[in-house]
């Protein structure tokens, strides 16, 4: 039986990345985004041949009642979800002194109201099913604490504490709750940077590259498998050895 | 010159601990680089709370610090047009 995932921020960078893994891995695929519509359609097209199973939904994740309808638009399509990650994020970097209020609640609001959202939608479906899976994309900035980013890591740090706490709530269910912590990844962000940045970026970490997109989704897919069925509140770093 | 350019000058000198004497610093002195006065991220902090205690100039957030933080100039500027 094809399994039923959800996966918000699935049009871009490592969201797609999840999608693709687990469409080619024969699953089902809810694509959700916010703002980036044409990406999830290009992204289904591309995906067509391989999987037919690729499903758009659009959704705020910092909004409760537009995520609410979207879970339950899955459910009466779909009849179940067995896998929910939440990968929808954004940054908006600059030092505390620098950083208005709206930067600071629009990362909050994505980054960790955004999980709580999906994670407390879905869960009232996971406990009838006696089953599921919730994977929350955070960051080695949640870890570790970067300069520039005091709300994206209090985020993220929220989101690793959030991780633990669910696990322990849900595990009476079966339901297993973990979280991957991606280091520096390449995606448009990163190309962006100009080639001075990039170096000192490379010199720090430890296998000497930027990590693939790719190589987060298949952590991610290892963690809904039944091979991580006795790991749960969890966060598994993919950082090339960093901190 | 403007007196707030010269007060400018010596809170960059003294704040920033800058090896340059004030003659050398114009208006059209850049903050970044190599051709200028080679401040870095850190500077910058030291100068928002430098410019708050000596103008009452308050710069709090990042759009408004990418337009101030270019020249000694900019700095002026915008010292003048909000204190």
């Amino acid at each position: 039986m094809k399994r039923i995932v959800l996966v918000t921020g699935g049009s871009k960078g490592i969201g797609r990345a999840v999608v693709t893994a687990f469409a080619e891995a024969g699953d089902a695929v809810i694509v959700s985004c916010c703002r980036s519509l044409n990406e999830a359609e290009a992204l289904r097209l591309e995906l067509f041949p391989k999987n037919d199973a690729i499903f758009i939904e659009q959704a705020n994740v910092a909004d409760y009642a537009q995520i609410k309808r979207m879970i339950n638009n899955v459910m009466e399509k779909h009849g179940r979800i067995d896998v929910l990650v939440n990968n929808a994020g954004i940054t908006r970097d600059s030092f505390l002194m620098l950083m208005s209020e709206r930067d600071w609640s629009d990362v909050i609001d994505i980054n960790l109201t955004g999980v709580f959202n999906c994670s407390k939608a879905v869960s009232e479906y996971m406990i009838s099913q006696r089953g599921g899976v919730i994977i929350n994309i955070a960051s080695l900035s949640g870890i570790i604490g970067l300069p520039g980013q005091t709300n994206y890591s209090a985020a993220k740090g929220g989101v690793i504490a959030f991780t633990k706490a669910l696990a322990k709530e849900l595990a009476h269910f079966g339901i297993r709750v973990n979280a991957v912590a991606p280091g520096v990844i390449e995606t448009e962000i990163i190309n962006s940077l100009n080639e001075k940045v990039k170096h000192n970026f490379l010199d720090n970490i430890p296998l000497k590259r930027f990590g693939r997109p790719d190589e987060v989704a298949s952590v991610v897919r290892f963690l809904a498998s039944q091979e991580a069925s006795y790991i749960t509140g969890e966060t598994i770093c993919v950082t090339g050895g960093l901190p | 010159m403007t007196d707030s350019i010269q007060k400018l000058k010596n809170l960059l000198i003294t704040r920033l601990k800058l090896k340059v004497d004030a003659d050398q610093i114009t208006e059209d002195t850049q903050l970044f680089g190599p051709e200028g006065l080679g401040l870095d991220s850190i500077d910058v902090l030291e100068l928002v709370v430098g410019i708050k205690k000596e103008f009452g100039v308050e710069i709090s957030d990042r759009q408004t610090a990418e337009k101030v933080f270019t020249s000694v100039g900019s700095i002026n500027k915008y010292i003048e047009e909000n204190r």
